[in-house]
């Protein structure tokens, strides 16, 4: 049994302009993710990647099909039951400032989760595990008392893993947690994350535009265009030797670094740039 | 433009960049822009050669002052900075002696400038059309409205619009990114200048629109044999479509060169780190303990 299963999921939010379609973000999605590994899930804006991210945490109700956590159905579940799964299923953000509340010092943050979850733990035990988060993150234990706009946003966004890890999750969604970050930033953020889903068997669903992130990164591969998965595969192959068109067009947009190495850029037919009138 | 279409001479010797003619020449560039906690130098003595048909990328990191370089040579900065250089000469002109008249005069007529923000750039209160008839007026060009509009209806076409009648009677706000990139680099190279200067003009857009961007703007600079200067963080964009490039750290150049000496073979230690946080194409991330 897989840890997280998805199955047929849908999801349609009301269009912004008056009398205007509703737009059908999730059209029958369908996923699992194993124990310790990563399914990374590629699309670009719009494609419907970082709604589907809340849908498998149920941070937003699906209007069909079903999102499963260890054998339970989210769905079915109430408000009590469900908070406390989600110590077992965390997230981590894009924008770690804009997750991180500016008035509450680094320790508060951190601290939080297991307020919520683990309420019998004593201020003490609670600290020692604060302290041991911001260890294993690569934060020093003095970073505890600061404020996050007195981070760099490398750090903010250690403290953001930090408070994802805390309460010892199975699960964690990371939604582009890199994509605002300065590269050699970057690199050391994924590399952290690589370092804790070894050293604390986390499963990970890698939401994300950057190709060359996704095949840094991940196991498995679904790459999603309007509200759809169009392929999945395990990386190495889906980036050997992409099967659909879309696939096609998106691993010929990647820029390689070294200039020895060309791509020509395929359109893909439903890639237009369409005035919205 | 389905395809790439730009060929660009990867390899180009010092001997052909010397016969090449020079089009952007600045030496000893230095930027001071005094903030309430004091004085800071953002830029310090940075040099930086374009010659026609070339393109060139300057790349950093977040602060390194790329930006302010670009907007240093442009004079855009604000009436809190000062620019000084031993020399900024466009061609003939003297920038760094130019009024802010003549610099007025120079941009847009002499360099075309796309900025990471194209909403920005773009009036969002004027039709695109507008936008046109504005560039020509602010240049003392005296164009009838049909000369105007069969002019920019051309400029759209060149810059793959399908539908440039229903672009020009829209807005701004009606338009996708891409399409509003588009749009401002038509508007940038309207009146033919020799030097386009990008800064991060594909920075916040899908990787499939970069490219197709990236390929528009090789192409516009190739064909017309125009020189560009391009300021970005992505080295897959400096790889790509630059021939030389420069590498920018806390204000100072660290390095430069032709692309594939620099990202092949990187003499600077902070060069070498930059290359090395970037995931190469089939490689797996290993974790360093």
């Amino acid at each position: 049994m897989s840890l997280v299963d998805v199955q047929e999921v849908h999801k349609t939010f009301p269009s912004r302009q008056r009398g205007g379609d509703p737009v059908h973000a999730l059209r029958g999605v369908s996923l699992t993710v194993d124990e310790g590994e990563t399914l990374a899930i590629i699309g670009e804006s719009g494609s419907g990647k970082s709604t589907l991210g809340r849908a498998v945490l149920r941070l937003l109700d699906v209007d069909s099909g079903t999102v499963s956590f260890d054998g339970k159905d989210l769905g079915a579940m109430d408000r009590k039951e469900l908070r406390a799964q989600r110590a077992e299923m965390q997230v981590v953000f894009q924008e770690p400032y804009e997750s991180l509340n500016p008035r509450m010092s680094v320790g508060a943050i951190v601290a939080e989760p297991l307020q919520i979850h683990r309420p019998e733990l004593g201020s003490s035990e609670t600290r020692r595990l604060v302290r041991e988060a911001l260890e294993r993150v690569g934060l020093p234990a003095l970073a505890a008392s600061r404020l996050p706009g007195e981070l760099s946003g490398g750090q903010q966004q250690r403290v953001g893993v930090a408070r994802a890890i805390v309460s010892r999750p199975r699960f964690v969604v990371l939604d582009e947690p890199t994509s605002s970050l300065d590269l050699s930033i970057r690199a050391q953020i994924l590399a952290l994350l690589a370092e804790l889903q070894e050293d604390l068997g986390l499963a990970y669903l890698f939401v994300s535009h950057d190709m060359h992130t996704v095949e840094w990164v991940s196991d498995r591969v679904a790459v999603m265009y309007l509200g759809k998965f169009v392929e999945t595969g395990p990386t190495a192959d889906l980036f050997a030797n992409p099967q659909h068109a879309y696939t096609r067009t998106l691993l010929s947009a990647r820029l390689s670094a070294d200039p020895r190495e060309k791509h020509a850029y395929r359109a893909f037919p439903g890639d237009t740039d369409v005035v919205t009138v | 433009m389905s395809e790439r279409v730009v060929s660009v001479d990867p390899d180009p010797t010092e001997g052909s960049l010397a016969e090449r003619e020079t089009v952007l020449d600045v030496v000893g560039l230095d930027t001071k822009i005094a903030t309430p906690e004091g004085e800071v130098h953002p830029v310090r003595g940075v040099d930086i050669t374009v010659h026609r048909g070339e393109i060139v990328g300057i790349v950093g990191e977040s602060g390194c002052g790329k930006s302010t370089t670009v907007k240093g040579i442009l004079k855009l900065l604000g009436p809190t900075s000062t620019v000084t250089a031993e020399r900024i000469m466009l061609g003939d002109a003297d920038l760094l002696a130019a009024k802010p008249r003549q610099m007025r005069e120079i941009r847009g007529s002499r360099i075309g400038f796309v900025a990471q923000n194209p909403f920005g750039s773009l009036n969002p209160i004027y039709s695109i059309e507008r936008q046109f008839r504005e560039l020509h007026k602010a240049h003392g060009r005296k164009l009838g409205r049909a000369e105007n509009r069969a002019v920019a209806l051309g400029m759209l076409e060149g810059v793959g619009i399908a539908t440039p009648e229903r672009v020009l009677d829209g807005y701004a706000h009606q338009l996708s990114g891409g399409m509003a990139q588009r749009v401002v680099i038509a508007l940038a190279t309207t009146l033919s200048p020799e030097l386009l200067i990008a800064d991060e003009p594909t920075t916040g857009l899908d990787a499939t629109v970069q490219a197709q961007i990236m390929d528009l703007m090789a192409h516009v600079v190739v064909e017309e044999n125009r020189s560009m200067l391009l300021v970005t963080h992505d080295l897959g964009v400096i790889a790509q479509y630059c021939q030389r490039v420069v590498v920018m750290y806390d204000g100072l150049v660290v390095e430069h060169g032709n692309v594939t000496d620099v990202m092949v073979d990187p003499k600077h230690e902070y060069t070498r780190k930059l290359i090395g946080s970037v995931p190469k194409t089939g490689e797996k991330l290993n974790v360093a303990r």
